[in-house]
């Protein structure tokens, strides 16, 4: 067997050699031998610091495939879906201030057009009745598109549990 | 008509009283949720609108209930969700709800519904 250097290192090291390399390592006696000085084939123990690092490692690997499994079952899936609500939020809550900003506009062309009746000589009633009865279409129409809030917080919300439950199962990860 | 009007939002239940007012149905009860509703609702009630998703109990589970009183029995309910799919509307119907409306909605849709659901609305 090659060593570090590059020469060949005997599978059957001394005591000494042994005890120089890992002072932590307790060589265990051969039974059979009654002679202080160890035969070359000793059964060497590992320390109780090296078994418990192994379990522990062990017992960390078998958690990572745990919550791997968990996380590629449900909510990966998921966070994709969610992805799409996001989506769907910006573009309802960018149309809903769109058709807002138009009926403001509009609604304000109908007031200039109510000044305009209102300064001539011999203001038009039907017509401004008329205008009247616009106007109060536009203010409804601006209330009308404000159901965004309504649906985008139903998605936002289901975002949330969902991130939440990502969260939760990516921090016991982090804490084994 | 007495309408009751069931929705967990504040928003959506301004909306819907705001849209019947606008098509000539101004004496409106609210209620936040299905349990509430179910307090609030009786023979006096002549129309349900009712969201599905809320907390304590939801439109389906309140038409549900609704259903099995003699009060109940025929009123018309119209529920008014974001749920769209299919197999979502099936549910609805078999709860016992009469007809269904996507949000976002129209004045001129919820007309439609209402009318279509009461024939002495329409006339």
């Amino acid at each position: 067997m090659p060593n570090s250097d590059g020469g060949e290192e005997s599978p059957h090291e001394s005591e000494a050699a042994t005890k120089a390399r890992s002072p932590e390592i307790r060589v265990v006696p051969d039974s059979a031998s009654t002679n202080s000085r160890m035969p070359a084939a000793s059964v060497v123990e590992p320390p109780a610091s090296i078994e418990q690092s192994n379990s522990r490692v062990l017992e960390l690997l078998a958690r990572v495939r745990d919550t791997r499994a968990a996380l590629r079952n449900s909510p990966f899936a998921k966070l994709q879906a969610t992805q799409e609500k996001f989506r769907h939020v910006t573009s309802a809550t960018e149309d809903a201030a769109s058709n807002i900003m138009d009926s403001c506009d509009r609604a304000n062309a109908l007031v200039d057009a109510l000044d305009t009746i209102d300064a001539a000589e011999q203001p038009d009633r039907a017509a401004a009745l008329e205008i009247r009865s616009r106007l109060r279409d536009e203010l409804f129409q601006m209330m009308s598109a404000l159901q965004f809030q309504d649906i985008t917080s139903q998605q936002l919300n289901h975002s949330s549990a969902i991130l939440s439950e990502v969260e939760a199962r990516l921090l016991s990860l982090i804490h084994i | 008509m007495k309408f009751l009007v069931v929705d967990d939002s504040v928003t959506m239940r301004r909306i819907l009283v705001n849209s019947l007012q606008r098509i000539g149905y101004t004496d409106v009860v609210e209620a936040g949720d299905g349990q509430e509703a179910l307090a609030k609702f009786d023979g006096s009630i002549g129309f349900v609108i009712t969201d599905w998703n809320m907390p304590n109990m939801s439109g389906t589970e309140f038409t549900k209930a609704i259903r099995s009183r003699p009060d109940g029995a025929t009123v018309p309910v119209l529920m008014v969700t974001a749920r769209s799919v299919k197999e979502d509307i099936m549910v609805a119907l078999q709860a016992g709800v009469n007809n269904y409306i996507v949000k976002p909605f129209t004045p001129q849709v919820l007309k439609e519904k209402v009318d279509a659901l009461s024939p002495a609305a329409a006339a």
